[in-house]
């Protein structure tokens, strides 16, 4: 056997071992996704979701895969959960600031992500934590997350216009946007610009 | 060794040994090892002097995005202490000897615009006294006191500095105009959604933003990375010659004296590779 064939076989075997390793790596993918949302399920806070251990470097069957846009999409809901939404930011420290970080990631979301579906909800979500953000004595502050988020959950439909979540939570904020006092009355902040509400 | 050698010779074939050669061994590990060393010598120095340009790039294309324009929004706060001064200065500084034009906010727990969008950036230096580098006087009170201390520094109040700025650049025309935040990001607890709000607003309708952070705690400037994202981060370039309201002789500055020592020191190396590593002139026989 000459020495050129020699070298064929060999660079022919480390494209078959390479080829493999990445078959391992598309398989531990799949396997990360199916087992962290289920982990995910029972316990949100866990740290290392969606993260398998590939064996070949520059995540190359990540790229293959283009799986980005779910691992974005899923860290994004990890991050709004993080924010604890129900939770009293009276008797919470650091809520706030949790939930400022929170909104950022989802607004990325809105901006970058691909499937309108998953942005509506996204833009949903952040609109709760805008009604959570809405929770305090200033009423100038009060009425501004009000708008923000009565913008959001607009913004939730005009991507899917079937979020029932979504108008669901534009009524509410509506109603308590009509409940706002101000100089002028309540309802003001709903009125039309010029039209002398 | 040996038995890779032997591998090595197997592959080649057969040779034919030439005598004469064997007696330049030691020349050619020689020339080899210089050639590699050189070699090295000369990648570095080349990456240097594209570092040392690119910084220079940098630093030319100003700290505020984009490169004209804009607003500096400057927080006068109670919790920006004298050492942030030097960095200040700094960022003032360079604005000027830039030649560009700007606006000013100056922000506590409230917005002032003192300087309308499109202000030449030399207004900006009357300001520079009142943000010393250096302590002019012995003592705890060694700052000069700043106009703002008695009765504007209060509390902070980021979004509003931000706000203020914003609301200037759409007055005069320029809703995407380019902002520069120099603080010490020290904001108020419950600023900090309306900041998040604020860079969100920035983002979704391309205005571009920087921070230039002046001595900032751990946790603020954790914070405002996740808050606005480690690019939006600048710092200004100190400059070697010039003090606090003195620009003359920063002219100095100009000269990019590290680029053209590294320039001289890559062409030593590659004279220095010519002499020690050329080929050898070999005088053509006449037939």
């Amino acid at each position: 056997m000459s020495w050129r064939w020699l070298t064929t076989a060999i660079v022919a075997l480390a494209v078959g071992v390479i080829v493999l390793l990445l078959a391992v790596d598309v398989g531990r993918w799949n396997t990360a996704f199916a087992r962290d949302d289920v982990r995910y399920k029972v316990a949100p806070t866990t740290s290392d979701l969606w993260k398998p251990k590939e064996i070949l470097p520059f995540h190359v069957a990540k790229r293959l895969l283009g799986v980005n846009d779910d691992l974005f999409y899923r860290n994004t809901l990890q991050r709004f959960y993080f924010s604890r939404p129900r939770a009293n930011k009276w008797t919470q420290t650091d809520l706030d600031r949790i939930r400022s970080e929170a909104t950022v990631v989802l607004a990325q979301y809105i901006r970058e992500g691909k499937d309108p579906h998953r942005r509506s909800q996204a833009a949903n979500l952040l609109g709760v934590i805008a009604l959570g953000l809405a929770a305090t004595d200033d009423p100038g502050q009060r009425l501004r997350f009000l708008l923000f988020a009565s913008r959001e959950f607009r913004g939730a439909l005009t991507m899917d216009n079937s979020n029932e979540d979504a108008k669901f939570n534009l009524e509410l904020t509506l109603r308590l946007l009509k409940q706002q006092p101000t100089s002028t009355g309540g309802g003001a902040a709903l009125a039309k610009p010029g039209s002398g509400y | 060794m040996g038995t890779l050698s032997n591998y090595v010779r197997r592959i080649r074939g057969a040779t034919i040994p030439i005598a004469t050669t064997s007696i330049m061994g030691p020349a050619v590990r020689r020339t080899l090892v210089l050639r590699v060393v050189l070699g090295v010598l000369l990648i570095g120095l080349v990456v240097a002097a594209i570092q040392t340009g690119r910084s220079k790039a940098d630093a030319d294309r100003g700290l505020v995005p984009g490169g004209v324009g804009g607003m500096l929004v400057l927080d006068v706060s109670r919790s920006i202490k004298p050492e942030a001064n030097r960095t200040i200065t700094t960022v003032l500084q360079q604005l000027i000897d830039a030649h560009t034009r700007i606006g000013l906010v100056a922000f506590s727990d409230i917005g002032y615009e003192m300087l309308p969008p499109g202000s030449p950036s030399s207004e900006l230096r009357p300001l520079l006294r009142y943000f010393a580098a250096t302590s002019t006087k012995p003592g705890p009170d060694s700052f000069p006191p700043n106009p703002w201390s008695t009765n504007f520094s209060g509390g902070t109040q980021i979004s509003s500095g931000l706000a203020v700025a914003h609301a200037s650049l759409m007055r005069a025309g320029e809703p995407k105009g380019p902002i520069l935040l120099v603080s010490d990001l020290d904001t108020a607890p419950d600023d900090v959604p309306r900041v998040a709000l604020t860079f969100n607003q920035f983002r979704a309708q391309g205005v571009p933003f920087r921070i230039v952070a002046v001595t900032p705690r751990e946790d603020n400037l954790s914070l405002f990375k996740n808050l606005a994202g480690p690019g939006a981060f600048t710092q200004p370039v100190q400059q070697t010659s010039g003090g606090a309201g003195s620009t003359s002789g920063s002219e100095g500055g100009h000269t990019p004296w590290t680029l053209i020592g590294l320039a001289l020191f890559v062409m030593a190396a590659l004279a220095a590779n010519e002499h020690w590593n050329g080929r050898l002139p070999i005088p053509r026989t006449s037939t």
